[in-house]
């Protein structure tokens, strides 16, 4: 489920803190080793001079905010992942899967990921495996940009083996609270 | 070398990416949007689907924007009519002694931004003002000081979309 169905900036956002230094820089690396294909751009998204602040909300999520502009979450100290409207311009970044078109209507209203969505025809996943806990992007069949960040329930050979229940969790998709909410102040 | 970034439009209607805008109940909306202001891309999405006959598939989720579209004009004119509605109410209360603060409620309803209005007050006024929450649960303005009559003109001045009618002042 969407951790951003109930998402409101009055409400939700307990405390914002702008990180020191030695604090950004391990962010920073963290983020370098997660997402190596976006190494060479984090200069730009996150400029050293200028301030990243620490954004600390309701139900163990945080957000990374540059200049007010939302660029990664994570959950409970988990792995950093990018916003959509992030992913959306360095779609290469991390590993991504594809759903067919029957799924993305559910996607947008925040339902979790199936199993057959990821098999079908339509859909497609990397060749080499997956391990299950790594964030992935979905795509749709036959569109052009992500329309949501999830969590691998399991790794992509047990999804096509087992080819059932919840593949991937999804964690933030087009449309949803996190997405509508494109600055912060 | 950089790779150049791919530029992506913010349609005004949605925020979706065009290609998405069919799973969204703004459709129809956003199909005039885009036909006004990207017509290439909108006859990408939309025509030559068609012609091509690949993915008609694409056009059958636009065979249900009746009542969708119908859902959204409620939708509007609910918030249109919560607009009619509220009123926005200047009120000056007593404190401690002779001290008075001035209490605004209801100007969030018309999307104001509540901490730069309070700021701007407290720098017009050269009073403390703040944002805090009444007993209802909605969101207020309290200005130090007795400055009923002041604030009213200053959200005529400053906030447009606060219609003048719909400002009160209570004793």
């Amino acid at each position: 489920m969407s951790l951003f169905k109930k998402f409101d900036v009055n409400e939700s956002v307990s405390g914002q803190t702008k990180t020191k230094s030695s604090v950004q820089r391990a962010i920073r690396t963290k983020i370098a080793e997660q997402y190596p294909a976006l190494e060479p751009y984090l200069d730009d998204l996150i400029p050293k001079k200028s301030p990243l602040v620490l954004v600390k909300c309701k139900d163990h999520i945080q957000l990374l905010t540059v200049n007010g502009k939302i660029l990664f979450f994570n959950h409970y100290d988990g792995p950093w992942m990018p916003v959509l409207r992030l992913l959306h311009q360095y779609p290469f970044m991390m590993p991504a899967l594809q759903v067919d078109r029957g799924a993305i209507k559910f996607i947008l209203s925040s339902a979790n990921i199936m199993c057959p969505g990821l098999t079908s025809p339509g859909a497609w996943m990397p060749a080499e495996s997956l391990p299950a806990e790594s964030p992935v992007a979905i795509f749709a069949e036959g569109k052009h940009f992500p329309l949501a960040i999830g969590w691998l329930k399991m790794s992509t050979d047990d999804i096509r083996k087992i080819n059932k229940g919840i593949g991937v969790d999804n964690l933030h998709h087009l449309n949803d609270l996190l997405w509508k909410t494109e600055e912060l102040h | 070398m950089r790779l150049t970034l791919i530029s992506i439009l913010q349609p005004s209607v949605c925020t979706l990416p065009p290609e998405y805008c069919e799973f969204n109940t703004t459709l129809k909306k956003c199909k005039e949007w885009l036909q006004k202001n990207h017509v290439d891309l909108y006859n990408k999405l939309y025509v030559d689907t068609v012609t091509e006959g690949v993915a008609s598939v694409a056009l059958t989720p636009a065979a249900t924007p009746k009542d969708t579209s119908s859902k959204l004009e409620k939708k509007l004119e609910a918030e249109a009519e919560k607009k009619r509605k509220t009123k926005v109410i200047i009120k000056s209360e007593k404190r401690k002694g002779k001290k008075v603060v001035t209490v605004i409620t209801g100007l969030d309803v018309f999307g104001v931004d509540l901490k730069k209005a309070s700021k701007l007050f407290s720098q017009k006024f050269a009073t403390g003002s703040s944002v805090g929450k009444n007993a209802e649960g909605s969101q207020e303005v309290v200005i130090q000081g007795d400055v009923a009559h002041e604030v009213m003109d200053l959200i005529v001045e400053n906030y447009p979309t606060v219609p003048e009618d719909n400002l009160q002042i209570k004793a």
